[in-house]
């Protein structure tokens, strides 16, 4: 949480960058109100919630792996009798894999944090990821087949979701977004919705 | 129309029957040629009564399948116990294609194969219809749309008036096509896939061995080891004999696979026909190509020919199957003079227009970053091969590095970009070179992908996703742009995107 400070952690909807903010009115249930407020063309960070869940996940992750690890090498360890320096080595090996892995899945969604940003405007999605190889990607409405929101035990846990976008396309058949605060996914998913075009015409 | 009139399920054609028995009869041919021949005793009695239970479940299967043709869907029912009823929206099928062998054509029938986007195959295969069923189905399922389409009555090889010839291949010219392939290659594989399979390796080796110098001596051959220029004359000759076999093959293969190639474009659809054995009628909806592209191969460019296939869209419609999605990629133009290929992809593409269109080079930065890669690459293997080769390692490192400078020169001065007011094009390759064109409206996603390289040399690649794109196949795929040039690009590209409704 230290590394995004300059974000207001109790504004209930995602915080945008500073330079974009534009003055919008909070929530409302007029549907036609909130497509307009999805779909404005400015960038978005991600639920900062988000970074902790990937923590969090990385973090188990990293804890049954190391801790598979560290039994296997026990195991072998006792298995075998090796003594002296070898059996030392052994476990160095095994402490820089786990450190190795920690920093990675503690500091890494961090950095994806800073990096990622999404945004909608009255064309289509367009989502900016990637740390050493970035990317950014387009996905106009017109060509959205139907979408999906998921949201893990984690997620649940921190009040965020998963966007799914299907297109028709073959590399990128499905684009996902993650940490989206859960209403919004929602609102992004009705906007859509909306959005897509349902004649199947041929 | 009414909807009464030909609300009645209908059976197959009679023949159906027949077909059924052969395709029954052909599985266990070689198992019964096989007991036959190689089994005394009474094996064969009661081998035969394998056939009883496949007979009446041909038999079944006839009896209970219908098809109906409703009025803005067709119904196709089949199966006993499990009955499978399968609606197909008229709306939703692409291509009603037909495939004759020629015992179909002796019986005036056709199996018809109803595609639609949902897949890998077809979503209904009826084997066998009369043809003038099959006439009466296209005239229904294609009722609705454009009037004067060239859906044709006569399936089997009438003409169609509103039809324009595109391309029409001569026996001259599918000679030339399988000089150029290598579909030969397939032949002898399969040939060999044969022989494995008729006991290759039970063969008595030594035996073989033993004789093989009597064999070789009363053909007249030498026996004694032959020199070192005699056997590399020898060598030369087998592979020689191996690529005019392979060649021959390939003519063969040409000449049996698109025999009397036609392509004809009706109002809204272009319609392939080929083969000599087995003929294949295929109706392209032309707006369901997702992408056109040429290749030439340098045999290509010596008889200055290049061939024009197409991607059809195969993916699913959205809710089921996203794995199955698979490319239909079909030759448009097997074979065409290379001066052709635009005016062709004009009558393909009517909408798309790139005579006057500025073909745009590549940053000469990316000659280097491909050598550069080139050059790493190359040395990574060098240092391999030393512990393999030893001194002649410095042969390996002179090939790949002459090679990393040859194909970085050649892959950039080839490589060229386009785009035009309603579509993208791409052309890439010197050694087979290809050109991809994208129409707006097929577009799906547009990505701007930068690596650590590209954002040192501040460059992008731009990708554009289509439905059906195959993992083999060429796409518009262009890298090393100058950053600002891509993001201009990717701005455009999902814009015109946007603006445009897609259709399968």
């Amino acid at each position: 949480m230290a590394d995004m400070s300059e974000q207001d952690p109790t504004e209930d909807r995602s915080p945008i960058q500073p330079e974009e903010a534009p003055e919008k009115p909070t929530p409302d249930t007029e549907p036609e109100v909130e497509h307009s407020f999805v779909a404005d063309g400015v960038n978005y960070q991600l639920d900062p919630n988000w970074v902790l869940a990937s923590r969090l996940s990385g973090g188990i992750v990293t804890v049954i792996i190391s801790g598979a690890n560290l039994i296997g090498l026990l195991i072998a360890v006792f298995a075998s009798g090796w003594r002296g320096p070898s059996v030392l080595l052994a476990f160095g090996g095994w402490l820089l894999l786990a450190a190795a892995l920690a920093c990675w899945t503690q500091i890494g969604p961090a950095l994806r944090y800073k990096r990622r940003r999404y945004r909608l405007n009255e064309t289509g999605l367009r989502i900016r990821r990637g740390l050493v190889w970035q990317a950014e990607i387009s996905v106009p409405y017109s060509r959205i087949q139907h979408t999906d929101v998921s949201r893990g035990p984690v997620e649940r846990w921190f009040g965020i979701s998963t966007l799914i976008v299907h297109t028709a396309g073959t590399e990128n058949a499905s684009v996902s977004l993650d940490g989206l605060p859960a209403p919004r996914a929602y609102r992004i998913r009705d906007l859509l919705l909306t959005e897509v075009e349902t004649d199947d015409a041929v | 129309m009414p909807s009464n009139a030909v609300g009645r399920p209908q059976r197959l054609h009679p023949v159906s029957l027949l077909f059924a028995l052969w395709s029954v009869a052909r599985g266990l041919l070689f198992p019964l040629i096989a007991v036959l021949f190689f089994s005394g005793g009474a094996y064969q009695v009661w081998f035969t009564l394998f056939l009883i239970p496949v007979t009446i479940a041909a038999v079944v299967k006839y009896a209970f399948y219908r098809y109906r043709l409703g009025d803005d869907e067709m119904m196709v029912r089949e199966g006993v116990l499990t009955r499978n009823e399968r609606h197909i929206p008229y709306a939703r099928i692409q291509n009603i294609n037909l495939v004759q062998n020629p015992f179909h054509r002796m019986l005036k029938v056709a199996e018809v194969h109803v595609e639609t986007a949902s897949g890998t195959k077809p979503e209904a295969i009826i084997r066998v219809l009369s043809l003038a069923s099959i006439a009466d189905i296209r005239e229904r399922i294609f009722r609705d749309r454009a009037k004067g389409d060239d859906i044709d009555a006569d399936a089997a090889g009438g003409r169609e008036q509103s039809a324009q010839r595109l391309l029409e291949l001569s026996t001259r010219e599918l000679i030339l096509l399988g000089l150029i392939s290598n579909r030969g290659i397939v032949v002898i594989a399969a040939v060999l896939g044969a022989i494995t399979q008729f006991d290759f390796w039970d063969l008595d080796w030594e035996r073989i061995a033993k004789e093989a110098p009597h064999w070789i001596k009363r053909i007249g051959l030498p026996t004694e080891q032959p020199g070192l220029i005699a056997s590399i004359v020898g060598g030369i000759t087998v592979v020689l004999f191996g690529i005019v076999l392979m060649k021959l093959l390939s003519i063969i293969w040409a000449l049996f696979r698109f025999h009397g190639f036609t392509l004809d474009r009706g109002t809204r659809n272009l319609r392939a026909r080929y083969g000599l054995f087995t003929r294949y009628t295929a109706a392209i909806p032309s707006h369901r190509i997702q992408l056109l592209s040429s290749r030439t191969t340098p045999l290509h460019r010596l008889w200055n020919r290049s061939g024009v296939l197409a991607e059809t869209a195969g993916g699913g419609s959205g809710n089921q199957g996203e794995e199955q999605r698979e490319t239909h990629r079909l030759w448009l133009a097997p074979i065409i003079g290379s001066g052709e290929t635009d005016a062709f992809n004009r009558a393909i593409l009517p909408d798309v227009d790139l005579r006057g269109a500025q073909w745009n080079r590549l940053p000469e930065l990316a000659r280097r970053r491909i050598r550069n890669k080139g050059l790493f690459l190359s040395s990574l293997v060098a240092i391999a091969s030393v512990f393999v080769l030893g001194w002649w390692a410095l042969a390996v490192v002179a090939a790949t590095f002459a090679w990393s400078f040859l194909h970085a020169a050649m892959w950039w001065k080839h490589a060229t970009w386009t785009i035009g007011p309603t579509a993208m094009a791409f052309r890439s390759g010197w050694w087979t070179r290809r050109t991809s064109i994208v129409r707006f409206a097929k577009i799906q996603t547009v990505s701007l992908a930068q690596t650590p390289f590209d954002r040192r040399y501040d460059m992008a690649r731009i990708a554009i996703d289509t439905a059906g794109a195959g993992k083999a196949g060429h796409r518009v795929a262009v890298p090393f742009l100058p950053y600002e040039v891509a993001v201009e690009l990717h701005e455009r590209l999902a814009g015109e995107a946007a603006g445009r409704s897609f259709r399968w």
